[in-house]
């Protein structure tokens, strides 16, 4: 894979949520980001194509409609 | 964009040679024009001997309906990869890497390589053709799929739906069966990372 670097200013806060998600998923932070730019992706392409992005509650069933403005 | 990622070695077996073959990321137009030309005629005709997806399962064709260039699409979502042997597109793969998480413990939650598509050439298939021409592409393309897995450090994690005429195969691999997915109409498999690890030694031998 071809790669580019750049450098990436966090709040101490951004960064502490960085820290944390990379260690529950047990991933490195760059792996992390980059998961997180295909996830962006994706959801921002099924709402321009006017598809719908819930997330359900495992127990009440209970949708949520996810929207990205 | 089409770039090579290493060499692999497919068995011939009409000449019992072992000949080598190169695992792409990506395509171009010559392997759409092989899928054009070359794949999907084959696959038409052979779906043709059957009257419904079912029993197309039995020439090995149930993937006759599979629109290649609409499924190898250029999102950061999913990876695509070709082999090629001879000179010809051999086999296809199609990765979503975004949207699919594991449900096996101990990583069940955890990203995974889901292999959404997965396809060798027509006269490569048992069951499609008396004379099935290379052995190993499938193979190939999955140990691509695992290595994809731990480069995105996803642990080599891999779950995907299999047509019934790959359960099989897929159980040898290694995968676990997970059971018939209602919402999928498929039996769904998975693989750990421990099962992984396994795999590659495997291959390693």
């Amino acid at each position: 894979m071809d790669r580019r670097q750049m450098t990436l200013i966090l709040s101490d806060k951004e960064m502490e949520v960085l820290d944390e998600l990379s260690q529950r998923r047990g991933m490195s932070k760059t792996a992390l980001l980059r998961q997180a730019l295909r996830l962006y992706q994706s959801v921002t392409e099924r709402i321009e194509r006017g598809e719908k992005v819930f997330v359900e509650h495992p127990t009440t069933k209970d949708k949520a409609e996810l929207v990205v403005l | 964009m089409k770039k090579l990622l290493g060499a692999a070695v497919l068995l011939n077996r009409h000449t019992g040679e072992i000949e080598p073959a190169q695992i792409f990321s990506g395509c171009d137009d010559v392997n759409r024009r092989h899928y054009e030309d070359l794949w999907k005629p084959e696959l038409e005709r052979r779906k043709a001997d059957f009257t419904n997806w079912d029993e197309s399962a039995a020439g090995n064709a149930q993937d006759s309906h599979w629109e290649w260039d609409e499924i190898m699409t250029s999102t950061l979502s999913y990876e695509s990869f070709v082999i090629e042997c001879g000179g010809v597109t051999q086999g296809l793969m199609n990765v979503n890497v975004a949207t699919k998480f594991a449900k096996l413990p101990p990583h069940n939650g955890r990203e995974l390589a889901y292999i959404d598509r997965i396809a060798t050439a027509p006269w490569n298939r048992h069951k499609f053709t008396e004379a099935p021409k290379y052995k190993g592409v499938g193979r190939a393309l999955f140990a691509t799929s695992v290595s994809l897995s731990f480069d995105l450090e996803f642990r080599g994690r891999i779950g995907l739906h299999a047509l019934e005429q790959s359960e099989t195969w897929y159980q040898e691999l290694g995968l676990t069966d997970c059971g018939f997915d209602e919402a999928e109409g498929m039996r769904y498999f998975e693989m750990t990372e421990e099962q992984a690890i396994e795999f590659l030694k495997g291959a390693e031998v």
